[in-house]
């Protein structure tokens, strides 16, 4: 086994938020490669290799995928149903990362296989202190498939 | 002088008719040339030498002969004159080839030049008339030739005793032509009867009656032969003179007549339903008590009391199949089991039925029977008959009748009786009672029941309604917590933003350039403003039914204007062409809100123009299936059709791109729905453009179009 780049998907309609997410973890201290999507249809093209992201190589996909689940065009929902119906897509790790903290929205993503559920705190040291932990425990800790043999 | 001489050629033994004539068509026409001829042969004469333009001929001339003349007439017109009293013929001329045909009155007479002249005015020819012709003024005989109304000349023809028998139409206007669909040029001079086909004068009687007495007047009637309503007045002229004006109003009286039609069955369809006695006729006996429950008890009661039974409905049909039919009286009759064979079934259902049937009859006096009804509600539902051959006297001539018809002997037949009679210890009497009592114990049965069935229809209509209620407010519910959800997620992000970017910003205090600090403020500010303007939008959508200006009644167009002049900085910067149909309905509503809800769907529309060539927004009018419905339409960017459903939800942002807070539309289908109407939307899809209407209660919105 060999260590595998990581590379994150950011899906996110906030710019700000975006922002915040792409800044926090670019403090932190990993050697990471960022893409960020704006709505649900555009990450599906992105993971798909589609019209404007036709270009992507294999080297370009994603092994972890942060998501907002209030998303213009195509919800998060709809996203992650179709990330965890896709076999070659199946096996990356999906946090949910929103606002939302209502019992239905959590269970939803779950009942989808989301990875993890984090919603976004208002405090802006803990917002830093989720993602360093997030940083750690997902680039650190977490075993990671890879991505090229992802299926298997 | 270029017009051409008029020829005439009039032939009338009677030189005071030729004088009358004469002179009226020196007066009507101005240059005229009439030869009169008293015979036949001074009429050959004059044909052999001269040729005329029209011939008026006294059809009673010298009998067959002027008849006879007249077919060889080929060269002008001719006008046929009659007898007005000699009806009979009024035909014979215009079968020999005469134009037309009129009655030789006095007035008639006077108008032959006006005829002639509409005959030769057919054939395209025109003479001179003279201006003089007439002493109407100018105004009177525009009114008659304009006038909506038909109008008609009548002399009134009397017998030698000076009695109306007939009249005879002298003038008519073009209103009559165009009513009637009948020629002027047909119509003069003619019979009344003739002319309307008509086997007596019609009106004969009322129109003497006014030229006698002078008195107008007027009535409305149903004309047979032309199938045809009419409102006539009619009034006097001179003593043999009478005018009539006339109106068609058939189509107004069908209308009328459906009308009352209509208004007559509702109203016995509302009576029907408001009288409670009614409503159980929709019942019968079948919906209120189980019929074969019934034929059960039905059943035992007549083998326990040995008796005939049957139940009948409150028509007389049988509802149970008779029971003990034959048993009872098996000795004697003998009759298959087939209910309609048996004497005793026919005695029971009916005791008249078969008393012409000897058969029957012969047994009468050993039957009795006994009917109880069984009433429900006040209301007989249905009657429990029972029947038994019992021994009353033994009629001697009976027995011997029996004996005669079963072929048996009249000691068999006593003996018969007799022994049936022994089985019977239950007196007939005692089971009359015993029926009585349990007809009455199913009445009570069935008025439980019905009771029952009331109640349940009643708690059928409740749960309906509780059902319906629940369902409201599960909707409601979904509503509430789709916005808090979404409440709750768009208050929050701007949040996040000024508080991360606020952390951002202590935690590079030092080492940040003024740039990255200026931006991250940029930032914060953004998301402040947001916050405001969503908090702004939240509270005026929750304004809308708390906060509730005066009801009035005010025009749409208005209002509409006023929202425009709100937002014409960005119309103008877009520059887009709104208009806006000036048969907008008045409405009844709030008139701040409406204004408002103009506002944000103008708003909108000029916000997703797009980069169309000319942009255009245009507010109007239409009905669809009945009700009155405004629309707002523009040639913008449209939404695809997936999207479409989500329109009016709450911070619905379909482009994320755009200014906005996502609650224009949620805030104006909220205004809609507290007016009672409902929008929609509908747009062929992204690109295509978009409409939005709005459907206001019919109650609400008068059209003053």
């Amino acid at each position: 086994m060999f260590e595998t780049y990581p590379r994150i998907l950011i899906i996110e309609d906030n710019p700000d938020h975006a922002e915040l997410i792409i800044r926090s973890l670019e403090v932190t201290d990993y050697d990471i490669s960022l893409y960020h999507v704006s709505d649900g249809e555009e990450a599906l093209d992105f993971l798909f290799r589609k019209n404007e992201y036709k270009t992507l190589t294999k080297d370009d996909m994603p092994n972890l995928i942060l998501l907002d689940l209030k998303l213009p065009k195509l919800d998060g929902f709809e996203v992650l149903k179709t990330i965890k119906n896709t076999d070659s897509l199946r096996h990356i790790p999906v946090i949910v990362l929103t606002t939302s903290n209502m019992d239905t929205d959590i269970q939803k993503a779950y009942d989808l296989q989301a990875n993890s559920y984090l919603v976004k705190p208002i405090n802006f040291t803990l917002f830093i202190t989720l993602m360093e932990e997030f940083g750690s425990y997902w680039l650190e800790h977490n075993v990671r498939p890879l991505s090229d043999n992802g299926k298997g | 002088m270029d017009e051409p001489l008029f020829n005439l050629l009039l032939v009338d033994p009677n030189d005071n008719d030729c004088k009358i004539i004469r002179n009226a068509f020196n007066s009507y026409f101005d240059r005229c040339v009439i030869s009169a001829a008293h015979s036949v042969s001074d009429a050959r004469d004059c044909l052999n030498s001269n040729t005329y333009n029209i011939i008026i001929l006294n059809a009673a001339l010298s009998g067959d002969d002027g008849t006879a003349f007249l077919r060889t007439l080929k060269k002008a017109p001719v006008i046929a004159m009659i007898d007005p009293l000699n009806k009979k013929h009024a035909a014979d001329p215009t079968n020999a080839g005469a134009v037309t045909y009129v009655v030789k009155t006095k007035a008639v007479m006077r108008k032959l030049p006006e005829l002639a002249d509409q005959i030769l005015a057919e054939n395209n020819l025109n003479y001179k008339k003279n201006c003089l012709n007439t002493n109407v003024s100018e105004q009177y005989k525009n009114l008659y030739y304009s006038m909506e109304e038909g109008i008609v000349l009548h002399e009134i023809i009397f017998d030698g005793q000076g009695t109306p028998i007939d009249y005879v139409i002298v003038d008519v206007n073009p209103s009559y032509e165009k009513i009637l669909c009948i020629k002027r040029a047909d119509a003069i001079g003619k019979y009344a009867a003739d002319l309307y086909n008509s086997p007596t004068p019609p009106y004969l009687d009322l129109y003497s009656r006014v030229v006698q007495t002078g008195q107008p007047t007027s009535f409305d009637t149903y004309y047979a032969p032309m199938k045809k309503y009419f409102s006539i007045s009619v009034f006097k002229i001179d003593d043999s003179e009478f005018a009539t004006v006339f109106k068609d109003v058939t189509s107004v009286k069908h209308m009328f007549d459906q009308m009352k039609h209509r208004t007559s069955r509702l109203k016995s369809k509302l009576d029907k339903l408001l009288s409670a006695q009614d409503s159980l006729d929709f019942f019968s006996i079948s919906d209120i008590t189980n019929i074969d429950e019934l034929q059960k008890i039905q059943d035992i009661f007549s083998q326990v009391t040995n008796v005939a039974s049957v139940i009948v409905d409150n028509k007389g049909n049988r509802i149970t199949s008779p029971s003990n039919e034959c048993q009872p009286c098996y000795n004697y009759t003998k009759t298959p089991t087939a209910c309609h064979g048996c004497p005793l079934t026919r005695y029971m259902l009916n005791r008249n039925t078969g008393t012409n049937n000897e058969y029957t009859s012969a047994f009468e006096p050993y039957f009795d029977r006994e009917e109880a009804p069984i009433v429900i509600a006040g209301k007989e539902m249905a009657k429990w008959i029972i029947g038994k051959c019992i021994l009353k006297h033994a009629d001697e001539n009976l027995i011997q009748k029996i004996s005669k018809k079963k072929q048996i002997t009249i000691e068999e037949v006593i003996a018969q009786l007799t022994s049936r009679n022994n089985h019977h210890q239950i007196p007939f009497e005692k089971i009359k009672e015993f029926l009585w009592l349990l007809a009455k114990e199913i009445s009570t049965l069935g008025y439980n029941n019905l009771t029952l069935a009331k109640e349940l229809e009643n708690k059928k209509i409740f749960e309906q309604e509780r059902d319906a209620l629940i369902h409201e407010l599960e909707e409601k519910n979904k509503e509430l917590q789709q916005f808090a959800y979404a409440v709750s997620h768009d208050l929050k992000s701007p949040l996040i933003t000024v508080q991360g970017y606020l952390g951002l910003i202590k935690r590079n205090l030092n080492n940040e350039s003024i740039e990255q600090f200026n931006h991250d403020l940029s930032r914060i500010s953004n998301a402040v403003s947001k916050m405001q303007m969503l908090l702004d939008d939240l509270l005026e959508l929750s304004r809308v039914g708390s906060v509730n200006h005066d009801i009035e009644s005010f025009s749409l167009t208005d209002v509409v204007y006023e929202a425009i002049e709100l937002v014409q900085g960005r119309i103008l910067e877009r520059n887009v062409t709104v208009t806006v149909d000036p048969s907008l309905p008045e409405i009844i509503g709030d008139r701040v809100r409406i204004m408002q809800l103009f506002q944000n769907l103008i708003d909108n529309a000029v916000k997703f123009i797009g980069d169309t060539e000319r942009p255009l927004i245009e507010i109007g009018y239409q009905e669809i299936d009945n009700q009155p419905c405004v629309f707002v339409r523009d040639n913008g960017i449209g939404i695809a059709v997936k999207d479409q459903s989500k329109i009016f939800e709450l911070f619905t942002k379909l482009d994320p791109d755009s200014s906005g807070t996502g609650i224009g539309l949620t805030l104006v289908k909220r205004i809609v729905e507290m007016h009672d109407g409902t929008i929609w939307y509908t747009s062929e899809g992204a690109g295509k453009g978009s409409t939005f209407y709005i459907a206001f209660p019919v109650e609400n919105t008068t059209n003053h179009l």
